[in-house]
């Protein structure tokens, strides 16, 4: 069974990659949509190339350093705001004015003050800190009363209680947050690329543009979106490798 | 909650939830009243220019184009995402050859495209909307096939038994699976407001993120601050919205499960 | 006749809001002796919960006080463990069932003593196999053992239980007490029971108290002249078991019963 539905995925990208190659080839010009047959190598070329991977590295490193920042700020507040009785109520609407004001609004306050490069982290951070913070918030209020009146009575302390009740319990909520901003962190980094021209994958991208190489850009963003997939899956793997425990309780509760 | 009446309650409420806005707001006012740094104008200045920018023609001219830039793109991901999304969560088959191809447009940033359809389909309103579309439909996409997939079994067969036309079988399982619906649409409008203006911000000559870029590179720094505000004001206003649509169309859901938030 | 170990006095429990104040408990008076098995029955909404989480000190008393061992009760006491109803909260899902007995253990024993300690605990549950197991892989039965387990590795003076069997199927309920009667038997322990079953206070214990409703205190004190050794069959079908049964079932049904408004009071407090 799953080998058929790896046949049909497989099918399906091939069936996409032909379509594509077709419609290209029937309607537009290469110069403004260059067939996969011209991609493709392309990228191969590329794979080989030092500054593509200079520019990878870069990102991925805005990218991680963001991201770090997002989850320690996101868990320190978090636990702080969630665990102080009151707090979240005095808080919450401030938090839920601030969340969806958009990250890049940042770009022409900051650009006065800060260079390209600790901006595009700061993006990065900024966008993460909220999935981060509010995955906490959610994990901090689902604790078990339960679980910690059983705690309190075999006499666990505070700080016990946080590491061995709280924590646990807010884990599955951070994996999810990790999912989730793996994404986010690449986009941004990219986007503080494209925007500002920090150097990067994102700078690359849009330099190909500006000098007219159509078929290098599109492999750029061809490669871009394998390391999105890389990426992602660097995190599911991780999320699965922190929650074991947790992962078996959902497939024996689906079971 | 144990304590007072509904309008007690509500006034607390209030209190609560504006108090900590109006401090850090007065704050900001007193801090910045003396300001003489030219990057940080006082408040009352950015409100001045917020006065003077927004309120006279460029509303129209910047605004009212994103707006509609927005919406329309917005609404378009919002059909095609349910459509694509109910075929792919109801037919394995369906579920089988889009996975791979799912996966990897899922991850690929939005914002990438901009350069790509710039290329491809020129600097006009198309590009833009199809970016601004294209940011939104994955996660509603991906929502939807994923809360069709997961509705109950029970139902799917209970509808089946009572020998209800497909068509009805049809909108119940959509109906089943609105929860997951909404919250995709609901990360989709974060999203697209983000790509709406990095759009801007690149390829365009009108918008908020283009008008607020212009600001910012000719020094206008308390209309910047004012162009800021706004677009994080509409960010705000935009999600209180479509919570409100959400509340309305999931009331049954919430009384279903008992909680106020899928998280 | 063996000293007291536990003295609850005019304990009161009532939670206020701002137009009326809900009186959970008013004016328990109860004292448990070292070594006795002693269960609390009632009908639902009578506060039975309450008082037991009063006296493992996890909710403060509005009026009266409890006495454990001497000492007034503030904070959780450190010679007592509860067994909770709901075994799936109570243990940690991501502890494995030696972890979880372990827990409590780390900050009092030495890591030698502590190991003796819960394998030995485990044995006394039949789960000694299980060490390694999460608590989610086993049976709900099975995972009540681990939480009895756990307590007992504590080596508590008191053993709390709130309604410790009423989630698990008939049979499993039947080993469980066997199991809880044997327990106690060997490690010594003084029990406190909550349970709405009748049939199971009198099974268990040499004493059943009745809890009235709200305002109205312990309504009878039941003392229970069945053989020490019990067994599910011959006890249960004893006529004197059924003379007992019926006197509890009494006194029970005599209590009286919280309105409506009240109960809903205390569901959405």
């Amino acid at each position: 069974m799953s080998r058929y539905r790896h046949g049909l995925g497989l099918a399906g990208l091939l069936g996409a990659a032909v379509a594509y190659e077709l419609v290209v080839r029937a309607l537009f010009s290469p110069l403004h949509v260059p067939p996969l047959t011209a991609i493709a190598p392309e990228a191969v070329r590329l794979l080989g190339e030092a500054r593509f991977w200079t520019a990878t590295g870069r990102t991925l490193l805005a990218a991680v350093v963001g991201l770090a920042i997002a989850l320690a700020a996101g868990v320190v507040l978090g636990f702080a705001i969630g665990s102080v009785p009151g707090l979240l109520r005095v808080t919450s609407s401030t938090l839920d004015f601030l969340r969806p004001v958009p990250s890049i609004v940042l770009i022409p306050v900051l650009i006065l003050v800060l260079d390209v490069k600790e901006i595009t982290v700061l993006l990065v951070a900024v966008s993460c800190f909220w999935i981060v913070l509010f995955q906490v918030l959610y994990g901090v209020r689902e604790v078990d009363q339960v679980a910690v009146d059983t705690a309190r009575s075999f006499r666990l302390g505070r700080l016990a209680r946080i590491v061995h009740v709280t924590w646990p319990t807010v884990l599955p909520y951070l994996g999810t947050a990790l999912r989730l901003i793996v994404s986010v962190a690449l986009a941004l980094a990219l986007t503080g690329g494209l925007v500002m021209g920090t150097a990067g994958l994102g700078e690359m991208i849009w330099s190909s543009q500006e000098s007219g190489e159509v078929t290098g850009m599109y492999a750029l963003v061809l490669l871009t979106g394998g390391i999105g997939v890389a990426v992602d899956l660097l995190a599911r793997l991780a999320e699965r490798r922190l929650l074991h425990w947790h992962v078996a309780t959902r497939r024996e509760v689906a079971a | 909650m144990r304590a007072g009446g509904p309008l007690a309650r509500g006034a607390a409420g209030a209190g609560l939830a504006l108090g900590l806005p109006a401090a850090l707001l007065a704050l900001w006012w007193v801090a910045s009243a003396g300001s003489t740094n030219i990057f940080l104008p006082p408040l009352r200045v950015i409100v001045e220019a917020f006065g003077r920018v927004w309120l006279s023609g460029t509303f129209a001219d910047d605004v009212v184009p994103s707006l509609w830039r927005l919406g329309a793109s917005y609404g378009a991901a919002l059909v095609v995402g349910v459509v694509a999304g109910y075929a792919i969560g109801r037919w394995p088959v369906a579920r089988a050859l889009t996975s791979p191809l799912l996966a990897y447009f899922r991850v690929l940033p939005a914002p990438v495209m901009i350069p790509v359809l710039l290329v491809a389909v020129g600097i006009g309103d198309a590009t833009k909307l199809i970016v601004i579309g294209l940011g939104a439909l994955w996660p509603i996409l991906l929502n939807t096939a994923d809360g069709v997939r997961a509705v109950d079994e029970v139902q799917l067969e209970t509808a089946a038994a009572f020998r209800l036309p497909v068509w009805t079988r049809h909108r119940l399982t959509l109906r089943a699976a609105t929860p997951q619906i909404f919250a995709g649409a609901r990360q989709a409008l974060g999203i697209s407001i983000i790509v709406m203006v990095v759009s801007e911000m690149l390829m365009s000559t009108d918008g908020l993120g283009f008008t607020v870029t212009q600001f910012q590179r000719s020094f206008a720094i308390p209309e910047m601050w004012s162009g800021v505000l706004l677009i994080g004001a509409l960010g705000f206003a935009l999600a209180k919205l479509f919570e409100l649509v959400e509340r309305r169309a999931l009331r049954w859901h919430r009384g279903h499960t008992g909680r106020e938030e899928p998280s | 006749m063996t000293a007291e170990l536990l003295r609850i006095e005019k304990l009161g429990k009532s939670y206020r809001s701002r137009e009326r104040q809900v009186d959970a408990l008013t004016g328990i008076d109860l004292a448990v002796r070292e070594g006795e098995f002693v269960s609390v029955v009632g009908p639902s909404g009578c506060g039975k919960t309450t008082l037991l989480k009063i006296v493992a000190g996890l909710v403060p008393a509005t009026a009266g006080e409890v006495v454990l061992g001497g000492r007034r009760v503030t904070e959780p006491p450190a010679d007592l463990a509860v067994v909770f109803q709901e075994y799936g909260r109570s243990l940690f899902a991501w502890k494995t069932v030696r972890q979880n007995v372990e827990l409590p253990l780390r900050h009092h024993v030495g890591r030698a003593e502590r190991r003796a300690l819960v394998a030995d605990a485990l044995d006394a549950v039949g789960l000694g196999a299980a060490a390694g197991a999460y608590p989610w892989q086993l049976s709900g039965g099975m995972q009540q053992r681990v939480a009895i387990a756990r307590a007992i590795a504590y080596r508590p003076k008191l053993l709390l239980m709130d309604e410790p069997f009423s989630a698990v199927d008939a049979q499993t309920r039947g080993d469980l007490e066997d199991l809880l009667a044997q327990l106690w038997h060997r490690y010594a322990m003084t029990v406190l029971f909550v349970t709405h079953d009748i049939d199971e206070a009198v099974y268990l214990s040499q004493r059943v108290v009745v809890l009235g409703t709200g305002t109205t205190g312990v309504q009878a004190q039941i003392p229970i002249d069945l053989p020490a050794e019990r067994d599910q069959l011959g006890t249960r079908s004893s006529a004197h078991f059924g003379e007992l049964r019926a006197q509890v079932y009494a006194r029970v049904r005599r209590t009286p019963r919280p309105s409506t408004p009240e109960l809903l009071e205390r569901v959405a407090p």
